[in-house]
């Protein structure tokens, strides 16, 4: 497997990714954690794709538990890791690890200085892989689905409700984009029809909020089962119209370079 | 009388700032010094799996450990989750809305502190609030969930039953406790207890009609408070069918009758930025022969004093309930009631204070040995502005309270501003914080991180 697309694979999947010096094997920075084999301690040389929470990690030494491969005490790896155990320190799960290359990093840090914008970048580059149709343009028009309308008639008509009554409930509204150009799939007409979640519930409070006048690139789904109940949305969904639930699936204008090379490549 | 307040965030998420809201906790009855704390708090690092807060030292220091079944990429790792451990063996349990979908899951582990992610024991969809209950009875772990299922409308009152939940295939049944008409479905607080004798209470909020609009945040519902029982474990058939109210012959004792509460959709500066919703909570006397002994705690709205908790007893099953409040709060919500082994009831509960930007979160811990008496203790009192809300629950939609042998566990959500005035029991932080500058720092020790809403472990020992 050519090593770029092994890295591709390994990054797809961490959120957690630094370039690191093994100080000590067989060895933890907490006493939480069980030492055995897989474990070593890696003092965070550079970060490379960190959120926010992580960024003040470069300089200070971590617990990592391995993943496939050796390492070998002194040398720098990069490591491709997710979260385990946070305590008085650190310790992560390592998916896997190269040597740190100049290439290596250069190919992983779409903005060398800033490892959240750089872990944002990655987000929004495996949300335009699988995106169905990415679009630029502006929202012209916000309303409420039919079945929506229909619904809410009915149960302040009634007193009681047909429908469930949660606090999980997305609260669907329609955004209508008028189109200024197709980056990726196809769609007929000048407008396209996007459903989203108008609740501030823990569920939904991430998913991008639109609004009359809002212009940007949109990265549009038909079927966004990783990120949230897709039923949840589906039986309202038209033949015509998408979802964007992901934070990074609506970006800016500026971004659209970098959204247009992604939309060419394959899925991770 | 030892009082334990620590903010529960680790050393080493310093500059977190995530709204971590609705807190439950579980404390292992076979060893007190393992507890596991819970919350809207995100993987770190927005991994596959969803943290948990395990104190292995009696709720001194808390770590996080990330073994609750999710996705990578989600936005929100997990949804509503309430653990509990079993009464012996060291078994920890749980509901779940879990991700991707916000399925309820049935999850189970025998070992908290390990990396290896929680077995998932089943799933369905259409499900809210899942609250968890265990006890070991006869070497048989009993576990009961309670929930919302919408799968059973309009009667969606249910509580989940294994009772043998530690063998390798448990089986979990569906109880539908609701048995009258609703409007379309109940409330999502459906609160189970046991007492090792045998008896399972449940409470929830019987919807019977509604007015106003939940997407225009002016909903009202106007619901009776019921309490069910089941004599056997609610091992046979026919289940939570032994307490029958006297009006209608129905199983399930109305308690309050026809009381309106709001149903909001999200929370405004009025309510101290928490969407209000009801809040239910039930107790039973875990002492030999006392499994009559029941509190419960729930609130309505009322003209003068707000979302208002009501307090109240029974010592016949459930069949007979005081005639007036034993304890009335106004303007507040989270109620959570816990019953220790000398039969002292413990309240946790959080109230909205002040006008305007003077308003506050207190949250306050009351004893009392008899109904009667009761004591006060203040946890927390802090801004209700402060920060601005990220999404809804603000808070949480509960806290929770559990006893152990004479001690009272609990946990809370709350601004977490390092100022020993918002805490007047003391507190303890693991984040990096400087008291006299009032300041949360960075994993640095020097720069300075934004105020957020961070969850509080508490323990109070006779």
């Amino acid at each position: 497997m050519a090593e770029g697309t092994r890295s591709e694979e390994l990054a797809a999947q961490a959120k957690f990714i630094f370039q690191g010096t093994v100080r000590r094997v067989r060895a933890a920075t907490m006493r939480e954690v069980p030492v055995t084999d897989n474990t070593v301690v890696v003092r965070v040389d550079r970060l490379i794709h960190a959120p926010e929470a992580l960024t003040d990690y470069a300089g200070q030494e971590i617990t990592v538990q391995l993943g496939a491969g050796e390492v070998e005490q002194g040398q720098t790896y990069v490591f491709y890791a997710n979260g385990w155990v946070f305590g008085d320190s650190l310790a992560v799960q390592s998916l896997g690890h190269e040597a740190a290359t100049a290439p290596a990093v250069a190919r992983l840090s779409s903005h060398p200085d800033d490892p959240v914008r750089s872990l944002a970048s990655h987000e929004a580059h495996i949300q335009a892989t699988q995106a169905d149709l990415i679009v630029t343009g502006h929202v012209s028009a916000i309303r409420l689905p039919a079945a929506e309308v229909t619904a809410r008639t009915t149960a302040m008509a009634s007193g009681q409700t047909t429908e469930r009554i949660s606090e999980h409930a997305p609260l669907l509204q329609e955004a209508v984009i008028d189109i200024d150009e197709v980056i990726k799939g196809s769609h007929e007409g000048k407008q396209v029809v996007v459903q989203f979640p108008t609740s501030t519930d823990v569920r939904w409070y991430q998913a991008p909020k639109f609004h009359t006048g809002q212009d940007g690139v949109f990265l549009l789904h038909k079927d966004q089962r990783d990120v949230a109940a897709h039923a949840a949305l589906a039986a309202s969904l038209g033949p015509d119209e998408y979802t964007a639930l992901h934070p990074a699936d609506v970006q800016p204008l500026e971004e659209l370079p970098r959204i247009r090379l992604s939309a060419q490549a394959r899925i991770p | 009388m030892p009082v334990l307040v620590v903010n529960m965030i680790p050393r080493s998420l310093s500059r977190e700032t995530n709204q971590d809201s609705e807190p439950a906790i579980t404390v292992n009855p076979a060893n007190p010094l393992e507890i596991v704390g819970t919350a809207f708090t995100p993987d770190p690092m927005g991994g596959p799996v969803a943290p948990i807060f395990v104190s292995t030292d009696g709720g001194n220091t808390w770590r996080l450990n990330s073994i609750v079944p999710s996705v990578a990429n989600t936005t929100v790792p997990t949804g509503d989750i309430c653990l509990a451990f079993a009464s012996a063996g060291g078994n920890l349990y749980g509901g779940i809305l879990g991700q991707p979908s916000f399925e309820f899951e049935t999850l189970r582990t025998p070992a908290f502190s390990n990396p290896t992610p929680m077995e998932v024991l089943g799933h369905r969809p259409d499900n809210d609030q899942p609250f968890t209950h265990a006890i070991t009875n006869a070497g048989q772990d009993h576990v009961y969930i309670g929930n919302n299922d919408f799968q059973n409308q309009p009667r969606t009152a249910t509580v989940d039953v294994s009772t043998n939940a530690n063998a390798a295939q448990p089986k979990f049944q569906s109880a539908r406790i609701e048995t009258r008409q609703t409007a379309g479905q109940d409330g999502p607080q459906i609160r189970p207890v046991a007492h090792a004798d045998g008896k399972v209470y449940a409470a929830f909020y019987g919807w019977r009609a509604q007015s106003g609009s939940f997407p225009g945040n002016t909903l009202v519902v106007t619901t009776d408070v019921v309490v069910v029982r089941d004599d056997q474990n609610a091992a046979g058939a026919n289940l939570f069918q032994n307490l029958i109210d006297p009006a209608d012959g129905l199983a399930g004792r109305i308690v309050a009758r026809g009381v309106r509460i709001p149903f909001n959709r999200n929370g405004v500066a009025a309510t101290g930025q928490q969407r209000l919703g009801g809040t239910l909570s039930i107790a039973v006397d875990p002492r030999p022969n006392q499994s009559n002994t029941v509190y419960l705690a729930w609130a309505d709205l009322q003209p003068q004093t707000g979302h208002t908790l009501h307090v109240r007893r029974s010592t016949n099953g459930g069949a007979v309930w005081s005639p007036a409040d034993l304890l009335t709060i106004a303007n507040a919500t989270n109620a959570a009631l816990a019953i220790n082994s000398e039969g002292t009831v413990g309240l946790l509960y959080q109230q909205l204070t002040g006008t305007g930007t003077n308003r506050r979160w207190v949250t306050h811990f009351r004893r009392t040995p008899d109904g009667m008496a009761w004591s006060d203790m203040i946890f927390a009192t802090t801004p209700a502005n402060i920060p601005g809300k990220l999404f809804d629950p603000y808070l949480g939609d509960y806290d929770h309270l559990v006893a152990v042998d004479k001690d009272f566990y609990g946990i809370f959500s709350a601004n977490n501003t390092p100022n020993l005035a918002n805490f007047p029991q003391g507190v303890k932080f693991q984040r990096n914080a400087d008291f006299n500058t009032q300041t949360l720092l960075a994993l640095d020790n020097t720069t300075s991180v934004p105020v957020s809403i961070d969850p509080f472990f508490f323990k109070v020992s006779d």
